[in-house]
């Protein structure tokens, strides 16, 4: 991975945006390091996917300023700096595996796409069905393979939009393997999730509640600041207040 | 803007159909299964077609009775002489399309007035009957006048009236579908490329691979370019195909040069993709996609001059059918298979200026959707 220095990965500062009567994000701060992996955390409708697709360049925020890896969220997604994963794996399912990973590695630029896509194949453990087409995958292989397209280029901050949803258990285990291994090499994470085991295996994490951050820090922090023996219940006493 | 990745949409757009064998198969087969039926519906009926016709002769004079011979005698109508009421018993059951009567007073007023009044009546049930008959009954009367010349003293028994026809573009051996071949290749290029482009970018972005390349260093103006360029191979093969098949298969004639067929309906086709892509914009799922099909196909159908001339419109509609691409495609394509005109027709020149607007404005419109749907 890219060294990024000390130059944040991600950092909200009262970041704030409207859809409509709806306000989906209301002065957020938040900030992302280096190698580090940030979980997400809230209800349903809390701003967590509207932040994330922020950070991608697809939300203008209306207040506030987002910087990403030192500049623009667009900036830093034309730079091919940026890998985002979607809530669905959003795919061409016509096309081979390895057809859809050079069809985006084409896009993001990727130096040696070859390598790139190899290399991506290698890290999802899809190498035998390259040249399956992805309608005929399991549900599994096909979010594998979503992941495969996120990690061509080797972005310096990885967006994953509850990347492990309806993944079975040994898969989910084997997706933080590698997101542990991609923020050894200096890469951020900023990921969304439901999942509480999954919040565990977190760096830090941000509870957001009506578009603002309402509690932040580790797991283990978190716990104490609740008062609770377990995650979820910290969360739940954290929200209330 | 980066010819790259351009090129990379184009390719994935050409290798996603490439394996979608149906919808290829949709593309290229169903557009000819069309003109083959089309060409199959109006192909002219064997033989001159007599129209059965009526003849009512009540008049008191001698003028009736001469006239209802000499039309009884040409070749246009299938004539019996019947009496009033069987005339009209005929005419209800469907036996005969029309009865022509002359009254009693017939030769009396045509000699006071020197004007013949005829009384036509029609069964009129059916546009086109009504029309072929009221057709084969004035050529009637023009044969019987011809016929009635020859044998008057003025002729010297011999001569008469013979209508000496040419024609300046097309011909009398041109077929129906002669004449609608020309706007039927476009149309059908515009509809089936219409259907695809929309429906399939509308896929894009349900399936979320829209969020997903937006989220890469593709930019939109790319991303439109490259399902132009993509689609663009699609079209071009499909017009080569069906205007090779109209001309060589079906035989079909044509005054111009198939090349400048083509390079019309590749255009109008390029905008037609923009108008796909603009569309889809509308839609948040296929079956809203396809609800756009009467919306955007049926006015051009009515409008564009394929049935009605542009011209002949009413004053409140004829605007309208100036802001149809099709209307241009239409014009320029007759102008070239009927007429012969080339691409140095100051007409064509015009029509084809007029379809690289649309496609321009269309493929900014284009753009301008995709980046209001995300922000």
């Amino acid at each position: 991975m890219r060294a990024v220095g000390a130059v944040l990965a991600v950092d909200a500062r009262g970041v704030g945006k409207r859809f409509g009567e709806v306000e989906a994000l209301r002065g957020l701060d938040l900030a992302v390091r280096p190698g580090e992996i940030y979980g997400l955390l809230g209800p349903n409708g809390s701003g967590k996917t509207t932040f994330i697709r922020a950070v991608a360049g697809l939300v203008r925020p209306d207040a506030g300023v987002l910087s990403v890896l030192g500049t623009t969220p667009r900036g830093a997604v034309d730079a091919g700096r940026v890998g985002y994963m979607t809530q669905s794996a959003a795919l061409y399912p016509e096309l081979s595996v390895e057809e859809n990973l050079a069809f985006f590695a084409a896009l993001a630029g990727a130096a040696d796409a070859r390598r790139a896509i190899d290399d991506a194949l290698a890290v999802v453990g899809l190498e035998a069905r390259r040249r399956s087409p992805v309608g005929t995958l399991s549900g599994g292989m096909r979010q594998r393979a979503s992941l495969a397209v996120t990690l061509l280029g080797r972005p310096a901050l990885l967006l994953l939009d509850e990347p492990t949803v309806g993944i079975d258990p040994a898969l989910r285990r084997e997706f933080w393997t590698h997101f542990r291994s991609l923020t050894a090499g200096g890469a951020a994470i900023l990921v969304s999730s439901h999942v509480m085991d999954e919040a565990e295996r977190c760096d830090r994490l941000g509870l957001i509640r009506d578009g603002r951050l309402i509690a932040e820090g580790s797991a283990e922090e978190l716990r104490r600041r609740g008062g609770a023996a377990d995650l979820e219940e910290a969360f739940l006493r954290l929200a209330a207040n | 803007m980066s010819a790259r990745r351009i090129a990379a949409v184009a390719r994935r757009i050409v290798e996603q159909f490439r394996r979608d064998r149906r919808t290829l198969g949709f593309l290229v087969v169903v557009p000819l299964l069309m003109l083959v039926l089309i060409g199959y519906l109006f192909q002219p009926q064997g033989g001159a077609s007599r129209e059965p016709v009526a003849l009512v002769n009540e008049d008191q004079g001698p003028l009736g009775g001469l006239l209802a011979e000499a039309l009884a005698g040409t070749p246009s109508l299938d004539a019996r002489r019947l009496s009033a009421g069987a005339a009209e018993a005929a005419l209800r059951e469907g036996a005969v399309h029309a009865t022509v009567t002359f009254p009693a007073t017939f030769t009396t007023d045509s000699l006071r007035t020197q004007r013949v009044p005829l009384a036509i009546r029609l069964e009129g049930s059916d546009l086109f009957v009504n029309a072929s008959t009221l057709g084969a009954i004035q050529r009637a009367s023009v044969e019987a006048v011809s016929s009635a010349l020859a044998r008057s003293p003025l002729a010297g028994g011999r001569g008469g009236l013979a209508l000496e026809i040419s024609y300046l573009h097309g011909g009398a051996d041109w077929g129906t579908l002669d004449y609608l071949a020309p706007v039927l290749i476009p149309y059908l290029a515009f509809f089936f490329v219409f259907l695809l482009t929309d429906v399939s970018f509308l896929r894009e972005r349900a399936s979320g691979t829209l969020e997903r390349l937006l989220a890469t260093p593709l930019h939109r103006a790319e991303l439109v370019l490259g399902y132009l360029a993509g689609f663009s191979v699609f079209a071009v093969v499909q017009s080569v195909i069906v205007v090779g098949f109209a001309l060589t298969v079906l035989g079909l004639k044509h005054a111009g040069s198939p090349w400048t067929i083509l390079v019309i309906n590749v255009i109008l086709v390029l905008g037609t993709v923009n108008l796909g892509l603009f569309l889809s914009a509308f839609a948040k799922n296929e079956f809203q996609a396809v609800q756009f099909i009467p919306v955007v196909v049926l006015p051009q159908l009515l409008l564009s001059g394929m049935l009605i001339p542009v011209d002949a419109l009413p004053d409140l509609l004829r605007p309208l059918a100036w802001l149809l691409p099709l209307t241009y495609a239409n014009e320029a394509s007759r102008a070239v298979m009927i007429k012969g005109a080339s691409f140095a027709d100051p007409l064509v020149l015009r029509d084809l200026g007029a379809l690289v607007l649309v496609a321009v404005v269309l493929a900014l419109a284009a753009t301008r959707t995709i980046r209001r749907e995300v922000a």
